[in-house]
């Protein structure tokens, strides 16, 4: 075997390593993406799981807020459907209407001191207020973990080895960031 | 419901995956190039024998370059948490570093506070030589170790406790000197540096809490003494309009007192996470450089691998020319 030929199998070797540790990273990538989401969905459930608590406590004292009441039941029932389906576009959107209305919500309860004075009601209020934060941060993580993995599967050499073996973009986690501001109190009371 | 360093040291590693765990490509390159030197300056004279110890070196070297890029990505592909809302597996944590609890980390021989050290001492003038002759001129290892203790992480979400046991540390702080026929060395992690931390957080198996007394005492006269009046009307026994030491130490008594019955009601809500070198092969790493100049800085020892290993190949067949 002449030198040529062993220079050249090194070659072939260090081509075929860099390529598998190409599609172990795209796959490292992909499931980094699947335990990022995975890890939101955990606390979407959980938040399905104490609406309607909430939705119960505070129909008891706002008799007059059923329409935001049932906003939040719907938004709580779009959410779940997106989460199910998978479609984060969906999701973005259903996240957004969640956000307004727990928003409005939580705003018109200052119009309720015995409601807001209820130890049942203010405890479900922290723990929805805190997974709605977790749920943001999460969904920034998610985003980052979308972000990298898309970049990777687009750039090159990469985005040879991605289309040879079907991997794919993910979906960014958008969420409206107008639907996200602090409902304006006063606005509301006065309307 | 404090927990230990005993404790955090103890918690099982019981991830599956790769018994042999993630290897330093500082370690690796320390081997190939002990190889390549007793190839080419040993006493051999076979040439096969000679190849095989420049294959040997390049596939340490490959290996080395490999763990060198393995690095460097899982450091640019994992994405940044935030430690309050950090999941549990393989993250990673960017803030400033803080001692665990009221258990200070005096740097080694006196050096500044720390949270993290390494040092070695070597005896200078007299060494081994071949066949444990003593000479004169060599250097002689007499004592090498690392701080083990874990310290804590802060961002601006929270704190998250770092178990250092078994990580790989790179920091930017040294300090070397010679004295009494000796070179002593040590490089370290400053108290409160800019920290950069990847590996595993779990929060099981510590239901624990911890509670550094001089941050929270710190935290509330610091925000005591943005209201001058109210300080003023509590502690101000003399009417004077300034706090006298007594009267001082008086405001932290109370701050101690208050510190302490503030941790007491929130003690059972604390659960914190542990962050440490994973059990599965993944690696941990621990830094007070920016990520950004690590990801660079392993990317070049990734390509000098790549050059050594080269070297070696090419060295092993000129063997047979």
């Amino acid at each position: 075997m002449g030198i040529f030929s062993v220079v050249l199998l090194v070659a072939i070797v260090a081509l075929v390593g860099y390529v598998i540790t190409m599609f172990n990273r795209l796959v490292r990538l992909k499931h980094n993406v699947k335990a990022a989401w995975s890890n939101i969905d955990v606390l979407l459930k959980q938040r399905h799981d104490e609406l309607p608590k909430l939705v119960t406590t505070c129909r008891e004292y706002m008799k007059y807020e059923q329409e935001t009441l049932e906003k939040v039941t719907l938004a709580r029932s779009q959410v779940s459907n997106a989460r199910q389906s998978g479609d984060m576009a969906e999701l973005g959107v259903a996240e957004s209407l969640m956000s307004n209305t727990l928003g409005r919500l939580f705003a018109l309860t200052e119009n309720y001191p015995e409601l807001k004075s209820n130890e049942s009601f203010m405890r479900l209020q922290t723990r929805i207020s805190s997974l709605e934060n977790a749920i943001a941060d999460r969904r920034e993580y998610y985003n980052d973990s979308v972000n990298i993995n898309n970049i990777v599967v687009e750039e090159f050499p990469t985005n040879i080895v991605a289309s040879k073996f079907n991997f794919t973009q993910a979906q960014l986690f958008e969420v409206n960031e107008e639907d996200l501001k602090d409902v304006d109190i006063e606005h509301l009371f006065a309307a | 419901m404090t927990v230990t360093v005993d404790k955090i040291r103890s918690i099982p590693n019981d991830s599956i995956g790769s018994a042999s765990g993630f290897v330093s490509p500082y370690l690796i390159d320390f081997i190939t190039l002990g190889v390549v030197g007793y190839v080419v300056f040993g006493d051999l004279s076979n040439p096969i024998v000679k190849a095989c110890g420049f294959i040997l070196a390049a596939a340490l070297a490959i290996w080395a370059a490999l763990s060198a890029k393995a690095l460097r990505l899982y450091m640019i592909d994992t994405p940044r948490s935030k430690v309050v809302s950090a999941a549990q597996g393989f993250v990673e944590l960017q803030g400033s570093c803080e001692f665990y609890g009221n258990r200070e980390t005096q740097g080694f021989l006196s050096g500044p506070p720390c949270v993290w050290h390494r040092y070695f001492i070597i005896k200078l003038g007299i060494g081994l030589r071949k066949n444990n002759i003593a000479g004169r001129g060599g250097l002689f290892p007499l004592q090498i170790g690392a701080s083990e203790i874990p310290f804590v992480i802060r961002d601006e979400t929270g704190v998250c406790i770092v178990n250092p046991k078994g990580a790989k540390v790179i920091s930017s702080s040294q300090r070397s000197w010679a004295e009494f026929g000796k070179y002593f060395s040590s490089k370290y992690i400053a108290h409160g540096a800019k920290m950069y931390v990847i590996g595993e957080l779990r929060a099981d198996g510590c239901a624990i809490t911890s509670y550094n007394e001089n941050a929270e005492v710190g935290s509330l006269l610091t925000t005591w003494k943005k209201d001058q009046t109210w300080l003023l009307e509590e502690f101000d026994v003399d009417q004077n309009g300034e706090l006298d030491p007594e009267e001082w130490q008086s405001a932290v008594k109370r701050a101690k007192a208050l510190a302490r019955d503030l941790y007491e009601q929130k003690g059972v809500e604390r659960i914190e996470n542990v962050i440490r070198k994973p059990g599965n092969g993944l690696p941990m790493l621990i830094s007070d450089r920016h990520p950004d100049v690590l990801a660079n800085k392993f990317a070049r020892l990734g390509y000098f691998n790549v050059a050594v290993a080269c070297f070696c190949i090419f060295a092993a067949l000129y063997q047979f020319v």
